[in-house]
């Protein structure tokens, strides 16, 4: 694949997943347990964006194995953290 | 290892990243204070729930899409100028620079029009919680937006390929953290 067909696809699979989110965001509503999973396919949408910024645009896909791992972790424990504490108030209403 | 990491030799592990070592420390550092907001955010809206849905009914999630592709087209045309200046196409480079400025500015403009008309409704930064954290972290964001313009003009002045790939690596972190910022401040809402 050519550099420039490289770059397209990135920005292509950015721009489709812009709208998979904002789908997800609103396809929840009125859904038991819709607003769990919006959240859930928002921060796994994000993770994946930037994942691509990072691999194809700051060409972090040219780095060594152990620092792709830490940004994995950094970004997906990051997105985990928000996506746990957004989903307390979920939680503890089906705790009580 | 690539032939793209073999200046940075003398910087230890960051010599393994591709590109200026010192915009990687930059990115993670970037990466941690915006997420240790975020995650304030998020511990906010989780005390005070009715006040952050109220706020957060009152964003336009459209306007928020919008400039999400903005920067993504934006992030897309500066990785496309550092392409073009490693095949020593300046002009093209400059071009394409030129699209990132240009898309990064339409940025801005949409966020002071979604500004003016939240600050129109009364919704300024002393309303209420949601409404400080807002103005905080997108302002606290846009001022990155706009030193990031001048970085790319600067390098699109003094356009070596090095300042090209420093320059845009600022500006595809700015990207980056919008990326995150949008999906929690505008579009997690109704839990």
């Amino acid at each position: 694949m050519t550099e420039e067909r490289r770059l397209f696809r990135a920005w292509l699979i950015l721009m489709s997943l812009t709208l998979v989110s904002l789908l997800a965001a609103f396809g929840g509503e009125g859904i038991e347990g819709g607003s769990a999973l919006s959240l859930a396919v928002l921060m796994g949408t994000a993770f994946i964006k930037t994942r691509q910024v990072l691999d194809h645009f700051l060409d972090l896909r040219e780095a060594r194995a152990g620092w792709r791992a830490f940004f994995t972790l950094l970004l997906a424990g990051l997105l985990l953290i928000l996506l746990g504490v957004g989903l307390i108030p979920t939680l503890m209403q089906e705790a009580t | 290892m690539n032939a793209k990491l073999k200046d940075n030799a003398e910087w230890g592990a960051l010599s393994a990243l591709p590109g200026n070592p010192m915009i990687w420390i930059l990115i993670i550092s970037e990466l941690v204070v915006f997420g240790l907001a975020l995650i304030g955010f998020m511990a906010m809206r989780f005390l005070k729930p009715e006040i952050f849905a109220t706020g957060q009914a009152a964003l336009d999630y459209w306007l928020g899409g919008l400039n999400t592709m903005f920067l993504i087209t934006s992030g897309w045309c500066a990785a496309r100028a550092v392409h073009a200046r490693s095949r020593d196409q300046r002009q093209k480079a400059r071009l394409w620079l030129g699209g990132a400025g240009m898309f990064g500015a339409a940025f801005l403009v949409v966020k002071l029009v979604e500004w003016s008309e939240k600050l129109s409704q009364g919704h300024d930064i002393a309303f209420d919680a949601f409404f400080t954290l807002f103005y905080l972290i997108t302002g606290f964001h846009a001022a990155h937006v706009v030193m990031g313009l001048a970085i790319l003009a600067i390098v699109g002045w003094w356009d070596s390929l090095e300042n090209l790939k420093t320059g845009t690596a600022f500006w595809h972190m700015v990207d980056l953290i919008w990326l995150i910022i949008f999906p929690v401040i505008y579009l997690a809402r109704g839990l």
